[in-house]
């Protein structure tokens, strides 16, 4: 049966409700507010200058590349983080006079970007194509604008794989909890890797679901394995991106039925191209790739002191950070904000964790297909920062914001009678666009408008 | 007309039963909300929402405290702390500072004043004054010493765990350690602007043009979508529910 009008609305409106939402965050979180974002902003600039643009690629990968035009970026972005007074938001009163010149010399949180995962500063690099060196804030709205569309894209697509394995209700309450999401919202408006990557998350949530409904499984099959090695070139934690791919790939392929013998050799030779494209640019940046994937995977936490509280602290920190933490991690919500934060996931995962076990085995189908994706995408993400002692991140969380917006959903809408459901729904929606509006009045704003 | 209670019962229940009360009182909710928030002249100064308080002290002999803060506007004018009397027969007095700290400059001392512990214990809160400062993006250090005030006769402060203030830091001077937690306090500001104006000025600044109706515009159209969203799912899961009305229409009175 076709869509009908309102139903073709729904997705229009999501969109359109993140993009408002979107912008309102951009008038009020200034630029350089996201982590790392002048680190990430000088590298992509740098690669869109024509004198570096020309450098092969293997140079640029092992960062041959501290130049003067990556020296002249550094001094103007330093002056715009000036112009847009980040210091005062670092707990100092001014910036430091004279203004530094060189990341190094102006702040310990400030490093210089590595090209080892290549694909997002080349679009980035794109993206600020034809911007001089010298106009940086030019450059940096840009990419905020690049990053807005990256997530916008990709919470349409969360939308379109929620969709074919929930139906319409779940993909629509799902995606408008993401797009109410208030890190959500900041890390779209944050200039670095991770809106690539969430768009990534989303393709392959999106052609997992295409997949194992029986949509085009041939290509589905291919796109997943393209997007595994791209998500791969995008940023280490794509890794467990790459665990998913695979098992979404082999659950796919050795479906019961007439289709793998009719589209072996399709497949066969599909998955061949994508290994030897993907073979063709590791060889490029294989070395530097696998050292700083060797590098993270280097456990740095003491055993002896390291105890099972400490696990569950990260991922209580890890949590509240993917619902609300301001700027380089410096503005934290409020707890009452938190503990509600907490509550609503606590009840959505445990919800669905009953729901898997107690629904009708379509259902239970698709709840397991998002529990793989959240379980391995959070688990390793978690698992790899807790024991190399990297700051919790939330946002490291987002390439499986999808899946994971179903599960709550449906754990919060399907535990109860159905009678009640078309009470919980809107509540549950209004009780996040209440936590969307408090965290601009009691975090954001405080913390960025009188600057 | 006058609208009675009856009347309204029966509006309310059968705007629920169609499935659009709750979407309105959400939207209306976010929208008072966001509106508070615009409204807000308190510039983002130190304010404490007051979860996990609990009560230093008594604070007595020769016990100093401090606490600093940054300020982000122009035109500090006071600084409000929470004291509260202990079992014991208030004595002695205790000397307020209020120190500029701010990093690459002199400290200064803005105010001195001596308030005797029986004022203080006197009064759920005590309020510094002084002349409104240039204290856009400055760092103060509130110290609170105590002067002949013997065991028992000294006050309690009304402080909370946890780094409500991302820029603050309390001090028991005691062993000089920084504390997990600040002093519950308040600071006024001559002057302050809205949030709202603060927005506008911002988005002009970035060139925006027309910054207030664009402001304005976005926030109706987030709100109007809000409701057009809530309003869809609430039918779509009483259609999944299969029921188009959980409960029945309330007859009308």
């Amino acid at each position: 049966m076709a869509p009908s009008g309102a139903a073709r609305a729904i997705p229009a409106c999501l969109l359109a409700l993140f993009l408002c939402s979107a912008i309102l965050t951009s008038a009020v979180v200034p630029p350089w507010q996201g982590p790392d974002e002048p680190t990430h902003y000088v590298l992509a600039h740098a690669l869109a200058l024509p004198e570096v643009r020309t450098a092969p690629l293997v140079t640029l990968a092992g960062r041959t590349l501290v130049t003067t035009v990556e020296h002249d970026l550094q001094r103007a972005t330093l002056a715009s983080m000036a112009r847009y007074r980040w210091w005062e938001s670092y707990g100092s009163s001014r910036p430091p006079d004279p203004l530094p010149t060189l990341f190094v010399d102006a702040s310990k949180r400030l490093g210089t970007g590595t090209y080892v995962q290549p694909l997002y500063y080349g679009l980035a690099a794109l993206v600020v194509r034809g911007v001089p060196a010298a106009d940086v804030d030019r450059g940096y709205w840009r990419l905020r604008l690049l990053s807005i569309a990256l997530c916008a894209t990709a919470l349409m697509l969360g939308w379109a794989g929620t969709r074919l394995l929930f139906g319409s209700e779940v993909a629509a309450g799902a995606t408008l909890l993401a797009a109410l999401l208030p890190q959500f919202l900041l890390t779209a408006i944050s200039v670095n890797s991770d809106a690539l990557l969430i768009l990534l998350g989303a393709v392959l949530w999106w052609q997992g679901a295409r997949l194992v409904t029986g949509h085009s499984r041939g290509l589905a099959l291919l796109i997943v394995l393209i997007v595994a090695m791209a998500a791969l070139l995008t940023k280490r934690n794509a890794v467990p991106l790459l665990g998913i791919a695979i098992l979404v790939a082999a659950a796919g392929s050795l479906r019961p039925g007439t289709w793998l013998l009719r589209h072996v050799l399709v497949v066969a030779g599909a998955a061949a191209g994508t290994l030897v494209i993907a073979w063709t640019l590791f060889d490029i940046v294989r070395t530097p790739l696998l050292v700083f994937l060797t590098n993270a995977l280097n456990i740095r936490r003491v055993a002896g002191t390291t105890t099972l509280l400490h696990l569950i602290d990260f991922g209580r920190i890890s949590v509240d950070f993917a619902w609300l933490i301001g700027g380089w991690q410096r503005f934290p919500a409020p707890e009452p904000w938190l503990w509600v934060a907490r509550i609503l996931t606590i009840a959505g995962f445990g919800g669905a964790m009953f729901v898997t076990f107690r629904s009708a085995s379509s259902l239970r189908r698709s709840l397991s297909f998002a529990w793989v994706f959240v379980v391995i995408h959070c688990g390793m993400v978690l698992g790899l920062s807790f024991w190399t002692l990297q700051a919790p991140q939330g946002r490291y969380l987002f390439p499986v914001i999808a899946p994971a917006a179903a599960l709550v959903w449906v754990g919060m809408t399907r535990l109860g009678p159905p009678r009640f459901r078309p009470y919980v729904a809107p509540a549950l929606v209004g009780v996040v666009a209440v936590l969307n509006v408090t965290a601009f009045t009691a975090t954001l704003m405080p913390a960025y408008l009188p600057w | 007309m006058v609208m009675t209670r009856a009347v309204w019962r029966s509006a309310w229940a059968r705007a629920w039963a169609q499935g659009w009360a709750l979407p309105l009182a959400a939207v209306v909710v976010c929208l008072a909300l966001e509106a508070a928030g615009l409204a807000d002249r308190s510039g983002g100064e130190p304010r404490n929402a007051g979860v996990r308080r609990y009560v230093v002290g008594e604070i007595s002999r020769e016990a100093r405290l401090a606490q600093t803060f940054l300020v982000k506007a122009d035109g500090l004018s006071s600084v409000t702390i929470h004291p509260r009397a202990t079992s014991g027969q208030p004595a002695g007095a205790a000397i307020l500072d209020l120190v500029d700290v701010t990093e690459g400059s002199e400290p200064r001392v803005v105010t001195q004043t001596t308030v005797p512990v029986a004022t203080l214990a006197a009064s759920a809160s005590y309020t510094l004054r002084f002349p409104p400062q240039p204290s856009r993006s400055r760092e103060y250090r509130l110290e609170i010493a105590m002067v002949d005030v013997p065991r028992g006769g000294g006050v309690g402060l009304v402080a909370a765990r946890g780094d409500g203030h991302p820029n603050a830091t309390f001090f028991i001077n005691i062993n000089g350690r920084a504390r997990w937690g600040d002093l519950v306090f308040e600071t006024t500001v001559d002057g302050a602007q809205s949030n709202m104006a603060l927005l506008q000025a911002r988005l002009s600044s970035w060139g925006v043009p027309a910054a207030t109706l664009a402001l304005m515009l976005l926030l109706a159209a987030k709100a109007a979508l809000l409701y057009v969203l809530m309003r869809a799912i609430a039918r779509n899961a009483g259609a999944a529910a299969g029921q188009s009305a959980p409960i029945s229409p309330a007859p009308p009175a």
